[in-house]
């Protein structure tokens, strides 16, 4: 039987450092598509930082929390690595966003089914580069990393209601692209 | 393609671990971050705490609460003397410590902000109102040297032209040195630097019920005079 990703950190943290090869192998894929979308590079450019994510993973793995979902720990440290580039590349320190600030309702109107998703899966490429930072990091968790709310509010470190409110704004910022 | 970077990635990062390049951090690494973080947390918190609580003796003890009740006459001089400083310093500690707070600290990330740091200010603005009633700080009136004339056992410390306020008081205890007032039953009130500028066999004694005359420059209360109120039946004697 397989063993789950929580079982695997469990034994890595007990010595079996060999098993972080498994990490590496079910993740690679899914940081590499995460970085390429999020951070807009190049297949190449991306390579480095993806590495960084999973050293940044091995070398803290004692601080994870065996209770917790492996996988949002793991897209909170790429995350945080794609961030660091980022504000690297702008000497950004610090941005505060609003949206967080406030209590927000979720939204009885799915912005998912609301929207045409046949016609938003062909767009969404052409549409990434156009919207800013934060809506587009948040479509690249919902749409092709098939992240759950609870899961992004965890990576993102945000109230759930926000990302309600994130992804409702981006899609209607890629609306105004695609139409 | 794809295959040959996954070999490469995966043999890299198992490689480095092997050499020893590549080595998780002790659990004792993390165990004294959180320490490190609690205390920071704990120091911000007593920061903003102290802070508040002083900004708020300084709001209670130099009367600025009776400026505004004067009306709108008195918001400048209530703007002018509020003590905005230890105000935004205290939001900056706060503003921090939510901040770390949120990207450390269990699940807070999940109310919203706004939640957050009102939740934080109360319970520092509880904590401070808590701290000033204690009979922990005494309040300290400044008086800037200058001179003055005396009248009988009242004392013209700083007189000047802007608006005088008043305030009753009884003498606790009094030297050439200092003398310690406590207004209106609560409030203690050291006064130095009085031997300075008064005939020593004028200043009050202890017991003896005061009127406080004082002006405020800035964030400053001068003492202008000090007015030894005589009980009642002290008048009806020297009358007979």
């Amino acid at each position: 039987m397989e063993l789950t990703d929580e079982e695997i950190i469990k034994k890595i943290k007990t010595g079996e450092t060999k098993l972080f090869s498994v990490i590496v192998e079910r993740y690679e894929q899914k940081m590499r598509r995460y970085a390429l979308k999020f951070l807009h590079k190049s297949p190449d450019d991306v390579d480095d930082l993806v590495q960084d994510v999973f050293v940044k993973t091995y070398t803290n793995i004692h601080s994870f929390d065996d209770t917790k979902k492996f996988s949002s720990w793991l897209y909170r440290i790429a995350h945080n690595a794609f961030l660091n580039h980022i504000r690297s590349a702008k000497r950004e320190m610090f941005r505060m966003h609003f949206d967080t600030a406030l209590p927000f309702l979720y939204s009885t109107d799915n912005p998912e089914t609301s929207f045409e998703l046949k016609k938003l899966s062909t767009d969404l490429d052409a549409s990434l580069e156009h919207l800013d930072q934060k809506y587009r990091e948040i479509i690249v968790l919902r749409f092709y990393e098939g992240l759950s709310y609870e899961e992004i509010a965890d990576v993102l470190r945000v109230p759930p209601s926000t990302v309600g409110v994130r992804l409702s704004r981006a899609l209607k910022q890629i609306k105004k692209f695609v139409i | 393609m794809n295959e040959d970077k996954k070999t490469t990635l995966h043999e890299s990062i198992q490689g480095r671990i092997k050499r020893g390049e590549l080595a998780m951090r002790p659990k004792r690494y993390f165990i004294w971050r959180i320490i490190g973080l609690y205390a920071l947390l704990a120091l911000l918190f007593v920061v903003s705490l102290f802070l508040i609580s002083f900004a708020w003796h300084m709001i209670n003890e130099f009367g600025l609460l009776s400026i505004v009740s004067a009306g709108l006459g008195g918001a400048p001089e209530f703007a002018a003397a509020f003590p905005w400083h230890l105000i935004i310093i205290m939001l900056l500690c706060t503003w921090v410590a939510l901040y770390l707070i949120i990207r450390h600290v269990g699940r807070i990330y999940k109310i919203p902000r706004v939640i957050s740091l009102i939740a934080i200010l109360v319970v520092l603005i509880a904590c401070a109102v808590a701290i000033v009633r204690a009979p922990l700080a005494p309040n300290v009136f400044y008086i800037q040297s200058g001179a003055g004339g005396t009248q009988l056992r009242s004392f013209d410390i700083f007189p000047g032209q802007s608006r005088s306020y008043w305030v009753v008081g009884d003498v606790l205890k009094s030297s050439p040195e200092e003398i310690e007032v406590v207004l209106q039953g609560t409030k203690r009130v050291h006064i130095f630097e009085f031997s300075a500028l008064a005939n020593p066999q004028q200043i009050p004694k202890a017991e003896d019920r005061v009127l406080i005359e004082y002006a405020r420059t800035g964030d400053r209360n001068q003492i202008r005079s000090i007015q030894v109120i005589e009980p009642a039946e002290d008048f009806s004697r020297s009358g007979l």
